[in-house]
């Protein structure tokens, strides 16, 4: 309920406010962008070799064909050159890294790598490409996904509870100045609700029976909103926008999953059809997770299957799992890079970037309701009931994802990143100093605060430990960060060297 | 230097046309923001006579009430769009309503019939929706009066007939809680 004796001040009005965080918001897309970018280039050091020789042969077949056997051969002798040019480039670069005396030689044999890297922008370009397909294409089937997925059907309108939630998404959206986003209901137990959708002017709101039923007027209010706060600040793009991100890791590697699983074969289909613009948009759950299969850890089962021919039909099975080993090394190879590289590098500025939109959208519904405690009443009763079934691919688009019995979809985008989802606590303590009762769990910043005020020997404990953990976390990020690099100039280079003996014969 | 002069004058005509068509739209802004409100007002209105058939059945010893409440109706009604009355009129319309929904509180057959229960949520939505519209009107209001205050539309805002318009704010008595007599 808004406080009826406020009347505004010198204060910008809400809708205002939620226009510049739209804007905002697209120029956050275009992070994602960048992390889709830089996955191209870490995945690139050892699928770009692999493209390059995938290349090399097709233009040869297509040369040994009769099509067009000039110009295929002027294309292969273009690519050994750029392929050998940018090689020698690097070689150059690591002899004069070698050779360095003084600081001021490292910036020259810098730029010569710089120019060897020169190799990885096909596959970033491939991996920025890959994003914007997959960005569009979930951003036009969100609605339609989430409706599929969580099995919606439209409110029915003689029902007392479903016509009040109908009521307070009109309200609320009165209240920030937008339009009212369709109603859809859910039969499951657990309370939950979720905005989907394209943009702001055509969200949709997703709402379980157990919303109603296990929630008041007041927190159900509190829920939405947040998805409308949520809504209004261009949270539905940067969804799709972060979703894609993950997308893109999956479609990178799902190329090494083709002989192992029947599964990724689909997933293929899928993607083109979806980068094609002629995907159903109900079945971009199936290429969501599919998508997620390929990067996720299980699909090392599949591998293991296949290989396990080998035992048990031990003279030709072994025969025939032998042309696979170097293949199955490139595909353990990848992954561990891209699990690597996710955990490292780029899973938490995603991660980051999508908890604070969340932060954001719980103070923008304490804005719009200046009822910070509905909100976290609301929290606690669906953190304890768990998701809703058909919720694990769709926690994004959620009011609140709860950690425990999640359903696999949650695991596989766990293995990718860090939760996306902010833990329950930390949105707990933003609301208390808001005003909540109960947010015994403190902030980051007010945790470090707490620390720095000890005195005596818990003082000394904690500068002890700090001395302690702080180099060794330095020394550890070094030598991470040294494997990860050395790992990818090595299998950059090897591969190169490679493709260019292949492109070259 | 005559050419100067005429597209300094050019120049400053279209300042000013500038200024006049940003002056029109805030004050229009305020115009939508007020039928949004009318119609919350309308739609409260509106409820009241069912609620005073449904109520009345149950509460025959508290006539005085349903009096006081169409009398409330009929004067907010009367005010039409002269917002300083009509908002301290819708105010005493609410606080007597909300009075009778205190009352009925205490009148548990009438607290679980269903036409009550319907009403009961039709007003609470009512009253949030009217609390919502205010403050977008509120925030038009400022966001006019601002423009028409501060230069260069103060330059403007005077000689065109532009004044400064009132919030939709209830009075100072009609703020305090409504006292419920059992």
């Amino acid at each position: 309920m808004p406080d009826a004796d406020a009347i505004p001040v010198a204060r910008t009005s809400f809708a205002a406010e939620q226009s510049r965080r739209r804007r905002q918001a697209r120029l956050w897309g275009l992070l994602c962008l960048a992390l889709a970018a830089g996955i191209g280039a870490a995945l690139s050091t050892i699928a770009g070799p692999l493209l390059l020789i995938l290349a090399a042969a097709g233009l040869r077949l297509l040369a040994w064909l009769g099509l067009a056997p000039g110009a295929m051969r002027h294309a292969l002798h273009g690519l050994e050159g750029w392929t050998a040019g940018h090689l020698r480039a690097l070689d150059r670069g690591f002899d004069l890294l070698a050779a360095a005396q003084r600081p001021g030689d490292l910036p020259m044999a810098l730029a010569a790598m710089l120019d060897g890297a020169g190799l990885l922008l096909p596959g970033m370009l491939a991996a920025m490409l890959l994003w914007a397909g997959l960005a569009r294409f979930y951003r036009r089937s969100a609605a339609a996904s989430a409706a599929a997925d969580l099995r919606a059907r439209p409110p029915r309108r003689q029902d007392a509870e479903e016509h009040q939630l109908g009521n307070i998404l009109a309200e609320l959206a009165l209240a920030a100045g937008q339009p009212v986003p369709r109603l859809l209901m859910v039969d499951a137990p657990e309370p939950n609700a979720g905005a989907f959708g394209a943009s702001h002017r055509e969200a949709v709101v997703i709402a379980t029976r157990g919303l109603l039923e296990r929630l008041d007027r007041r927190q159900t209010q509190g829920v939405v909103a947040h998805l409308l706060a949520a809504t209004g600040q261009g949270d539905l793009r940067l969804a799709a926008a972060v979703e894609a991100v993950l997308g893109t890791v999956g479609a990178m590697v799902l190329v090494f999953d083709l002989p192992f699983r029947r599964g990724a074969w689909t997933t293929l289909r899928d993607l083109l059809l979806a980068l094609a613009g002629g995907l159903p948009a109900a079945e971009a759950d199936r290429l969501r997770a599919g998508l997620a299969a390929s990067a996720s850890a299980s699909s090392m089962d599949a591998m293991n299957r296949v290989l396990g021919i080998a035992d048990r039909w031990p003279p030709l099975g072994a025969l025939l799992v032998a042309p696979l080993i170097p293949w199955v090394l490139l595909t353990l190879a990848q992954k561990l890079l891209v699990a690597l590289w996710m955990l490292f590098v780029f899973g938490w500025p995603l991660g980051l970037l999508w908890r604070t939109r969340r932060y954001r959208a719980d103070a923008g519904a304490v804005e719009l309701l200046r009822d910070p405690e509905a909100l976290a009443a609301a929290l606690r009763r669906i953190d304890a009931a768990g998701l809703p079934p058909g919720g694990g691919l769709q926690e994004l688009g959620l009011f609140h994802a709860p950690q425990q019995g999640h359903g696999p979809g949650f695991r596989e985008r766990a293995s990718l990143a860090f939760p996306l989802t902010p833990p329950i606590r930390r949105r707990l303590a933003r609301l208390a100093a808001l005003g909540a009762e109960g947010g015994q769990a403190r902030t980051l910043g007010q945790e470090l605060r707490g620390l720095a005020a000890l005195r005596g020997w818990k003082a000394a404990l904690v500068i002890g430990l700090t001395a302690l953990l702080v180099p060794l976390t330095v020394v550890l990020a070094i030598m991470v960060g040294m494997l990860m690099l050395g790992a990818a100039l090595f299998s950059l280079m090897g591969g190169a060297a490679l493709a260019s003996l292949v492109l070259r014969l | 230097m005559a050419w100067w002069i005429l597209g300094l004058v050019v120049l400053l005509l279209v300042l000013a046309g500038l200024l006049y068509n940003g002056l029109v739209t805030a004050r229009n802004r305020i115009r939508n923001a007020w039928s949004q409100i009318e119609v919350q007002l309308l739609r409260r209105s509106d409820l009241i006579p069912d609620l005073v058939e449904t109520a009345r059945g149950y509460m025959q010893h508290e006539s005085g009430i349903f009096d006081r409440i169409l009398e409330a109706r009929r004067q907010a009604t009367a005010a039409g769009a002269a917002i300083p009355a009509r908002a301290a009129a819708e105010a005493t319309l609410g606080r007597q309503v909300q009075g009778l929904m205190a009352l009925a509180e205490a009148v548990p057959a009438l607290r679980a019939s269903e036409p009550m229960q319907r009403l009961q949520e039709e007003l609470a939505t009512t009253e949030n929706r009217i609390a919502f519209a205010r403050q977008f009107f509120n925030d038009a209001v400022l966001a006019y009066n601002n423009r028409t205050q501060t230069l260069p539309g103060s330059l403007l805002a005077g000689p065109l007939g532009f004044g400064p318009e009132a919030y939709f704010e209830a009075p100072a008595e009609a703020k305090a809680k409504p006292v419920v007599r059992f």
